[in-house]
């Protein structure tokens, strides 16, 4: 059964990443900003696997949401990495 | 395990190593901005995904409204994370914004400042940039605080107007500019330029501008003047004429005095564009006299062209006909890209070389004709003898050719004699460097026969006076020769002649000698006897003598006595021809003296006025002279005899060098019709009863004047007196 927060995030996350892209060129001043975005843009595909499950295929789309949690998860903190331990991220 | 429990808890692991990291780098300095944003969307996720894990794991339902509040914050975290990212982009553009403007303020030839108008009309600094200091030496501070006095450190002379310029400025809303001087604390004064522009910001008006440092500045535009200065007047002082023109259109820039004095017109003809062409097609012309285009000019050449003229020789055509010549060398300017930007021509005037030049060639020609068509043999030698020229004449004096000549050693065709001569005098001439006149050379003419040339030369002497040969002129005197020796013939014989005519004259003359003095004392014998036995009758017999018989005997003895007088006087006349002449200095008026104290004595009752120049010198035999001066000074006294104020004036004058005397008297006179018998033997223009003589005086004063070189005239009316005038070479 979808639930109505699943949207609003979807929703959310929909606008987040069109603001993002809207500013992209200053944002690519950000260090390690793809390391970064890829990470964002894992997370909103998980948002919208949750809410297709809803329509189909709900435990493999499920499954594939939470996979993409984890791994939005890693990307992120590979940027916190990157960008706290690296020489590149000191220079910023 | 649930594989969806698996992911959950690896992503609750993956986020606490994040949650880890970012504590550890809170104080690091990519983190400074955003590490709050950032902590929190990781502590969020977190609690999502411990949230997630807790539910399916199937541990506790607990964090379900935990999951359903944090599934929505997420999203909008990451907008947070974002706007965040994006502040601080845009704080950092701002910073290096304002340390760019910071570099530039600072870095800038000057200070940068703003300065805003108050709506009150007062104003202040906004902004001053630290090069204040630097550049003027006005202590730092706080040039923005309403307390800072700038007017303290602009000279007292400039502060009155700064003030009316920024207050205009304001009032105008115009541009402001102004030149003052700083009066900085070390009491140095430094010149500055200030300049603005107004803008509207706000309600306020604003004027950003800059102030210049104009130190260095106004030294080098003191130097620029300087040099222009300098290189003027040295162009000006230029002998040769100078066209400095702006490329493209070549425009005269700069026109010298010499070129002025070159063309003849004022600066105007040549820096006005319609003038100058017109003058162009008028005045200037090539050597061959054609015209000049504009663009064939060497100064048009190197602008529009860039070639470079080298010793072009012009002509100038002054208004006044006048042609002048000039050696034009032209050249392009360019800058430092390479373009032209202006072109030089210098031309000194070389009218009087040209000239010199063009005498010298005519002089060389005229030589050259002369040489050429000379009958005299012209010719050079080197130090060998060996001929390095020789004119055409040979050909007619010698017989040979001038190619058979020159290259050769004539002095092979000399007589022996004077070969041996010459070349034992050659070494000579050549270490005294001296020529030779007037030699005489007998030359052997191609047909065998020799020919007299009387050779005369000059040495060659090169630039460092080293000899190097001869040239000379060697005419041809065989003619000559052949005629002195006919001469020297004819001579002989003619001094032959007058030997034996000398011979004859000479026993002549001692048969004349022997004759008249046979007559003097032959004739004299009988006269003494008649005019004594006369006498005698008359003093013994005068009682038985009537008066015709007495007057008779007194006629006889008159006529004897003349006769006696006559002899006497040709016999002088024949001792003065024949005597030989003793020169010596005479005393002339003293001698006159002497004379007229003689004449005074025989005649004491006569009353004569005599004029007798002073220190009258002469040369000649003193008895021969007092000869002449006696019968000359006796006519006078004779010849004035009937005036009752007679004068007789000797005196004399120097006539173009020559000294001539006269004696004048104001007797008698004569008629200058009969001038020509005066100086004749027994010639007489006067009878006897008037003036008692022979007619000898006169014609003995002429021989005595010829035998000294002089001569004798005479002018006279008659009634009036008589003049004699003399002179006496010797």
């Amino acid at each position: 059964m979808m639930q109505e927060r699943e949207v609003y995030m979807l929703l959310l996350g929909i606008g987040v990443a069109v603001f993002a892209f809207s500013r992209r060129m200053e944002l690519r001043q950000v260090k390690f900003w793809r390391i970064l975005m890829t990470g964002f843009h894992i997370l909103l595909l998980g948002w919208i696997l949750t809410v297709l499950e809803t329509f189909f295929w709900g435990t493999a789309l499920n499954f594939m949401e939470h996979l993409c949690y984890a791994a939005s998860a890693l990307f992120v903190t590979l940027w916190c990495w990157k960008i706290c331990w690296q020489k590149g991220g000191e220079q910023s | 395990m649930n594989p969806v429990a698996f992911f959950d808890i690896l992503s609750l692991l993956i986020t606490s190593v994040a949650l880890f990291s970012v504590l550890c780098c809170w104080k690091r300095a990519p983190l400074r901005k955003i590490r709050y944003f950032l902590f929190g969307l990781l502590f969020l996720t977190f609690i999502y995904s411990l949230s997630l894990a807790v539910e399916w794991t199937g541990i506790s339902k607990a964090f379900d409204p935990v999951e359903d509040m944090i599934g929505d914050l997420i999203p909008i975290w990451w907008a947070f994370i974002i706007y965040a990212f994006l502040q601080q982009i845009a704080q950092e553009k701002l910073k290096a914004s304002e340390q760019k403007f910071q570099d530039i303020a600072n870095n800038i030839p000057g200070v940068v400042y703003q300065l805003r108008v108050r709506k009150d009309g007062s104003y202040y600094f906004n902004y001053v940039s630290p090069r204040l200091e630097h550049s003027f030496g006005i202590p730092s501070g706080d040039p923005t605080h309403p307390e800072f006095d700038f007017a303290h450190w602009i000279h007292p002379d400039d502060e009155q107007r700064l003030f009316e310029s920024i207050n205009q400025a304001i009032a105008q809303r115009n541009d402001w500019q102004f030149e003052g001087r700083f009066k900085t604390p070390t009491g140095e004064v430094r010149p500055f330029r200030g300049i603005s522009s107004p803008m509207v910001l706000g309600e306020e008006l604003v004027f950003n501008g800059v102030l210049i440092d104009m130190t260095e500045s106004q030294a080098a535009e003191e130097e620029l003047a300087k040099m222009q200065a300098l290189l003027k007047a040295a162009i000006d002082q230029t002998p040769a004429g100078i066209l400095i023109a702006d490329a493209p259109d070549v425009s005269i820039r700069i026109v010298n005095a010499a070129a002025l004095n070159i063309y003849g017109e004022a600066e105007e003809a040549l820096t006005n564009a319609a003038a100058l062409q017109h003058w162009i097609n008028q005045q200037i012309f090539h050597v061959d006299g054609s015209p000049y285009e504009v663009s064939d000019l060497p100064l048009a050449k190197a602008i529009l062209k860039g070639e470079t003229t080298t010793n072009e020789e012009m002509v100038i055509r002054r208004d006044n006909g006048e042609e002048l010549w000039v050696n034009a060398n032209a050249a392009p300017v360019k800058n430092g890209a390479g373009e032209i930007v202006a072109g030089v021509v210098v031309f000194p005037d070389i009218t009087d070389r040209k000239k010199a030049e063009l005498e010298l060639r005519e002089r060389a020609e005229t030589i050259r004709a002369l040489v050429e068509t000379s009958q005299d043999w012209i010719w050079s030698i080197d130090l060998h003898g060996v001929h390095t020229y020789c004119n055409p004449a040979v050909k007619n004096i010698l017989g040979y050719t001038v190619e058979e000549i020159v290259g050769n050693r004539s002095f092979d065709i000399l007589h022996e004699d004077d070969r041996k001569a010459v070349e034992e005098m050659i070494p000579l001439w050549i270490a005294r460097k001296m020529g030779w006149r007037n030699l005489l050379l007998r030359w052997r003419h191609k047909d065998g026969s020799y020919r007299y040339l009387e050779s005369n030369s000059v040495p060659i002497l090169d630039a460092d006076g080293n000899i190097t040969g001869f040239r000379g002129v060697d005419r041809d005197i065989t003619e000559r020769k052949i005629a002195e020796a006919e001469i020297q013939k004819l001579n002989e014989e003619l001094e032959e002649r007058v030997q034996k005519r000398t011979a004859q004259l000479e026993a002549a003359n001692r048969e004349l000698e022997s004759f008249s003095y046979s007559v003097s004392h032959d004739l004299r014998a009988p006269l003494r006897s008649i005019d004594g036995f006369s006498q005698a009758l008359l003093e013994d017999c005068h009682d038985k003598l009537d008066g015709i018989e007495s007057d008779y005997l007194i006629r006889v003895r008159n006529a004897t006595q003349r006769m006696s007088r006559l002899i006497d006087d040709l016999l002088k006349l024949s001792r003065v021809t024949r005597s030989e002449i003793r020169e010596e200095h005479i005393d002339l008026s003293e001698m006159a003296d002497e004379i007229m104290a003689e004449l005074t004595r025989s005649e004491p009752d006569r009353k004569v006025q005599w004029h007798i120049a002073r220190d009258l010198m002469i040369r000649g035999d003193k008895h021969l002279i007092r000869i002449m001066m006696e019968n000359l000074l006796g006519n006078a006294w004779k010849f004035t005899r009937y005036k009752e104020e007679a004068e007789i004036t000797l005196s004399g004058e120097t006539i173009n060098g020559t000294k001539q005397f006269f004696v004048r008297d104001n007797g008698a006179g004569f008629d200058l019709r009969y001038a020509r018998k005066l100086f004749g033997a027994f010639q007489r223009l006067h009878s006897e009863e008037q003036f008692e003589g022979t007619g000898i005086g006169l014609a003995t004063v002429q021989r005595i004047i010829n035998q000294h070189g002089g001569r004798i005239w005479a002018e006279a009316e008659l009634g009036k007196g008589a003049t004699f005038y003399f002179t006496l070479l010797s």
